[in-house]
């Protein structure tokens, strides 16, 4: 038997475009298999020449899922070019801002892109396995995912004015304070989401023990984790500093500022992807190899800091280890966080001071260069600018969660695929758990425009010379 | 007008394109301040009037009945209409 | 100073000698799209979007700077007039580099509203997409050539009102570009004060205050005594 190579194009129910290959060798085997992200975007060659006042917004374009992270951490490299202190209560409603946005990517992640799997099963019928069928088998289910994600929507809203790619974080600060009715309307809609993210995350404890098979083989190895955390080592999701702990918790750096990420991040290009792959500089390449989001969050950080969230984290830690490495747990720790963020919300919105109108500095351009960091729902996000002295655009660099976890999907799509696929009788159940694997890291290939699981999902089954010998469709 | 004429000029021109011409040149003589916007599009009318077979030729046929167009294949003329909207 | 009487849109009107179609019209409550036009500041007919049929007359002719004239007989919106319009905003935006949602001006911005009064949906036309610049040298205003109409509302502004003929147009059809002084950088003029008037009157983002984020202009041409708010559009 000749070498053969499958591909999954596109894959589907994640966010952008994307495809698999998986090589197999003569025996039937995987040899390899690769994640390559197919979309070119180029935002960092449209910037340039740009007011700087404009980089938030416009970096928001780069995606519609999670455009608010962009524009936090865009703002936050805007920040350090005026040589501006964001008021106080500016910073804490870029705060509310960036959670809200992080509960409805969460939301779209595990209600409407994973529980299919969950809840359906990974062999189920393909046309029965997406948001309507888990609707008519619990419909309570589906219903706690759309009310989850209306409330982060609803609160970008309020703030910003609209649910997607709201201008209301500018460099500074953000554009308008909040006003009272706007403030209690969100914290109204509070027990109702706590309640609904508290059943999801029951649910899903009752459940997991019938996955152990796909725990195993769902990216389970030991890499390194980086996320944010605050002095004292709670998570942080739009301020902090880096942090990097590997999987038996030894810390490799602390406290890093995020102005120093060269120093600590590696990027390389690889062949087959438009997707820059970042590692650890100081462990080289590829045994740099980190991931970072939910999962490496939830490692990173000492505790997350609010009591409810802290005894999850407890069960979970209980359960899984102190450091859990099999990415199958992004969906566990995603839970969590929509529990933690929905009570920061409250924490936050519950200050006397938020209404105060102070949450904009305002200066010219100080500085020609700014780094900005935020958590974005997959993952640190870093937004780098160089500016002229006028305040226009010459140089910019995106290091995006996605692209942090690059190697560590290419290693976990590997991992599934030897387990699951062997010689070329391949069943779509099988292929669905390599795409399911990916949808774990939640990737985010910016792009914002496809009808989620909409997309025909064809599998070609090559031989060494490229000719076709199958094709299986959905 | 200098786009569509060149298109059409090149075989990669659809019989919508110059309908577009048409309504353009139109609109440039109607709404001119000057006789020399006014009369700019003249050249596109009086050919239009007296060579609307050869405007065809190069749209429909793909062929320069005078011999002075180079026209570009027609598979680019394919692809160019794929991608010209 | 006589007065004469016209019909518009089969209403009969009465205007003064010397006034024209457009001062007549909007006496009476008549809209007529406009760009270039800003009362207070002399009229040139450019933008074109105020052309009307006026009986016995082959030609169009714009109601900004044709005058009245005893019986007249004036159309404003005909299918063929609305087409047109929509077609000259079509042509504004593909011509230069118009991204509403990261512009300074969205929702402040008479480009933006002609092409909802018009109901232009999309572009028949292909973009021409030039490399247009930005200019950022100036202390406290910028002008980014991407968002420029031409409709040269800040040359008048800057030579009839402020007096300096700072602003100047340079260039001929898709080349055209405003200019400061000989074509030198906004920020190393000597004849500009300052003064944002030719900000204030931009009907676009192409001019704006530094400093100010998407969607933050605000035009406050109410503050300019000299010149009457721009009627017809509410803000």
């Amino acid at each position: 038997m000749a070498d053969k190579t499958i591909v999954i194009e596109p894959v589907t129910r994640i966010e952008g475009h994307a495809k698999i290959t998986i090589q197999l060798n003569e025996s039937g085997e995987v040899a390899d298999a690769h994640f390559h992200v197919t979309q070119f975007r180029g935002f960092e060659r449209i910037s340039q020449g740009r007011m700087v006042h404009e980089m938030p917004s416009l970096m928001a374009r780069i995606c519609g899922i999670c455009p608010v992270s962009h524009m936090v951490a865009s703002a936050k490299a805007c920040d350090e070019i005026l040589g501006v202190t964001v008021p106080p209560v500016g910073v804490r409603l870029r705060r509310v801002l960036n959670l809200a946005q992080i509960v409805q990517s969460h939301a779209l992640s595990f209600f409407y892109l994973s529980s299919p799997d969950l809840l359906l099963g990974f062999d189920s019928d393909p046309a029965l396995r997406n948001l309507v069928g888990v609707a008519r088998q619990t419909p309570e289910l589906a219903r706690d995912g759309v009310a989850l994600r209306r409330f982060g929507q609803r609160i970008i809203e309020r703030l910003g004015g609209k649910r997607i790619h709201p201008a209301w974080v500018v460099p500074g600060g953000v554009s308008r304070p909040l006003e009272a009715s706007e403030r209690d309307s969100i914290l109204a809609e509070i027990p109702d989401a706590r309640e609904r993210a508290h059943r999801t995350l029951d649910w899903y404890k009752k459940n997991v023990a019938s996955w152990t098979d796909e725990v195993a083989h769902f990216g389970d190895f030991p890499s390194l984790y980086m996320g944010l955390v605050h002095e004292g080592g709670n998570a942080a999701y739009s301020d902090g500093l880096l942090r990097v702990v590997d999987s038996s918790g030894w810390v490799m750096a602390d406290g890093v500022d995020p102005r120093a990420y060269g120093d600590y991040l590696g990027e390389t290009v690889e062949p087959w992807s438009y997707l820059k792959s970042t590692y650890f500089k100081p462990l080289g390449y590829p045994a740099g190899i980190y991931r970072v989001g939910p999962l490496a969050r939830l490692n990173v950080a000492e505790r997350l800091g609010t009591p409810a969230a802290d005894a999850e984290l407890a069960e979970y830690r209980e359960r899984l280890g102190r450091y859990p490495s099999s990415s199958f747990h992004y969906h566990y720790a995603r839970l969590i966080e929509i529990v933690h963020c929905i009570d920061v919300i409250d924490h936050i919105l519950s200050r006397s001071d938020i209404l105060d109108p102070h949450v904009r500095a305002r200066a010219e351009i100080n500085r020609n260069e700014g780094v900005g960091v935020s958590e974005a729902p997959r993952g640190v996000l870093i937004h780098h600018y160089k500016v002229d002295d006028d305040g226009l655009v010459e140089w910019a660099n995106l290091v995006i969660a996605t692209g942090h976890n690059n190697l560590a999907m290419n290693r976990s799509v590997l991992q599934t695929a030897r387990h699951y696929i062997k010689g070329d009788q391949v069943k779509e159940g099988m292929l669905n758990r390599v795409e399911a694997v990916i949808r774990c890291y939640d990737p985010c290939l910016s792009c914002s425009t496809h009808a989620v699981g909409q997309m025909p999902l064809q599998v070609d089954i090559r031989d060494a010379e490229g000719s076709l010998l199958r094709q299986v469709s959905r | 007008m200098y786009r569509l004429l060149d298109r059409i000029t090149r075989g990669l021109a659809s019989a919508d394109e110059l309908a577009e011409l048409e309504s353009l040149a139109a609109m440039v003589r109607d709404t001119s301040l000057c006789g020399l916007g006014q009369g700019s599009p003249n050249p596109v009318f009086s050919t239009l009037r007296y060579f609307r077979d050869e405007y065809m030729a190069h749209i429909d046929d793909h062929v320069c009945p005078a011999g002075v167009c180079k026209m570009e294949p027609r598979e680019a003329a394919v692809a160019a209409g794929e991608g010209a909207r | 100073m006589s007065v004469l009487t016209l019909t518009i849109e089969g209403r009969d009107v009465a205007g003064q000698t010397g006034g024209t179609i457009l001062q007549v019209a909007r006496e009476n409550g008549i809209a007529i799209p406009t760009l270039c036009h800003l009362q207070g500041l002399s009229d040139v007919g450019a933008c074109r979007l105020c052309v009307v049929e006026v009986e016995g007359q082959r030609k169009l002719l714009p109601a900004c700077v044709t005058a009245i004239d005893e019986g007249m007989k004036v159309t404003v919106n005909s299918e063929r007039l609305t087409a047109y319009r929509r077609r000259i905003v079509e042509l504004l935006f593909t011509e230069r580099n118009h991204v509403c949602s990261v512009c300074v001006a969205d929702r402040n911005c008479e480009l933006q509203d002609l092409a909802v009064e018009l109901g232009l949906t999309h572009f028949d036309l292909p973009l021409l997409s030039p490399q247009a610049s930005v200019d950022a040298t100036h202390e406290r205003f910028g002008i980014d050539h991407n968002r420029c109409v031409l409709c040269t509302r800040c040359v008048r502004v800057c030579d009839e009102i402020e007096g300096a003929h700072t602003w100047d147009v340079m260039g001929r059809g898709t080349e055209a570009r405003l200019i400061t002084d000989m074509g030198i950088p906004w920020g190393d003029s000597n004849t500009c004060t300052s003064c944002g008037k030719c900000v204030q009157v931009c009907p676009t983002g192409a001019l704006f205050e530094k400093g100010r984020s998407v969607a933050e202009a605000r035009r406050r041409r109410p503050y300019l005594p000299y010149l009457v708010a721009h009627e017809g559009r509410t803000r």
